[in-house]
């Protein structure tokens, strides 16, 4: 039917067709990282864990404005990646204020695993890069937790 | 076997996973047209204000757009083939780089944030200046950096 149609004889749907089974694929392997994410998240926090880590994080994180549980979150979005993150935010509660600081220090720096092997291509050596990232990341987190407390947000 | 933790991740997951669909389909429906339509090349051209203000050539239009609407991977793979046909310098793939590795995918990174509470209106610009600020510091460095060479290299043959 439709999706075996050569592409000469692609009509004005054929991109939305191919838009949406690309989402759909992109949304199956969210869904394979974002499952266990949530199941051991939810596990740990059950089990009490994520206290204890979040007593352990908390006084460095204090510096962004932020509880200690943000911890996880932020190190599944260093080096796993956004979908792993967005299972953390999902799964713990923060508030507007937090989730805007860890969004950014997350869109900032992410998926470094992954990320820097491609960035190598632009001449920008992997410690380079993920030295750039990590120190914007804590810079950008840090000034938006000032510009909050500022306003008093 | 404890069901409610079971249930629990499930359900959460789901519902993280079923807002993530809401905001991926019309998104990469949106970047089909946009190829089917050539929209990027027709973009580039009225777009030369971003490497010029980034203090680099007009020719690094393209990957950075391609960058900035569908990430790192694809923008990469435009300088790759940029830099085999030599159309961009060193120091404009140096400097898309380092503000690719900041400010990437722009629309669903953002939107994926927002769709879990982030501050749409905070995250967006505030990464798009940082980027734009770094790369412009990096710009300086590395010029500086050039000079420097420059001027030790013909220090070194005056010496020879």
């Amino acid at each position: 039917m439709e999706n075996t149609s050569p592409p000469n004889n692609s009509t004005i749907l054929t991109p939305a067709w191919k838009g949406t089974v690309k989402a759909l694929r992109t949304v199956l392997l969210l869904a394979k990282i974002i499952i266990p994410v949530t199941f051991v998240l939810v596990t740990l926090d059950k089990l009490g864990w994520l206290v204890t880590m979040a007593a352990f994080f908390g006084p460095a994180l204090k510096i962004f404005g932020l509880p200690g549980e943000a911890a996880l979150p932020l190190l599944l979005g260093f080096f796993v990646n956004i979908y792993a993150s967005l299972g953390a935010i999902a799964v713990l509660s923060f508030s507007a204020r937090e989730i805007t600081i860890i969004a950014l220090m997350i869109l900032t720096c992410h998926s470094l695993l992954m990320e820097s092997p491609i960035l190598k291509f632009t001449g920008l050596r992997p410690v380079s890069s993920v030295l750039l990232r990590l120190a914007g990341a804590f810079f950008f987190g840090f000034l938006l937790n000032l510009a909050y407390l500022a306003i008093g947000g | 076997m404890d069901y409610t933790i079971l249930s629990e991740a499930l359900l959460k997951s789901l519902i993280t996973i079923f807002y993530l669909a809401l905001i991926v389909v019309p998104i990469m429906v949106a970047v089909e047209y946009a190829n089917h339509f050539q929209l990027l090349e027709k973009w580039a051209s009225f777009l030369g204000w971003l490497p010029r203000s980034l203090n680099m050539s007009p020719q690094a239009a393209f990957p950075l757009l391609v960058g900035l609407f569908l990430g790192v991977l694809y923008g990469a793979a435009v300088i790759i083939e940029y830099t085999r046909h030599g159309t961009l310098n060193k120091r404009d793939i140096m400097l898309s780089g380092v503000f690719l590795a900041i400010n990437h995918s722009i629309i669903e990174d953002n939107l994926l944030m927002t769709a879990v509470g982030a501050n749409l209106f905070i995250i967006f610009p505030i990464r798009f200046i940082m980027a734009f600020l770094v790369t412009r510091a990096a710009g300086h460095y590395y010029d500086s950096k050039i000079a420097h060479q420059v001027v030790g290299d013909t220090e070194s043959k005056a010496a020879n």
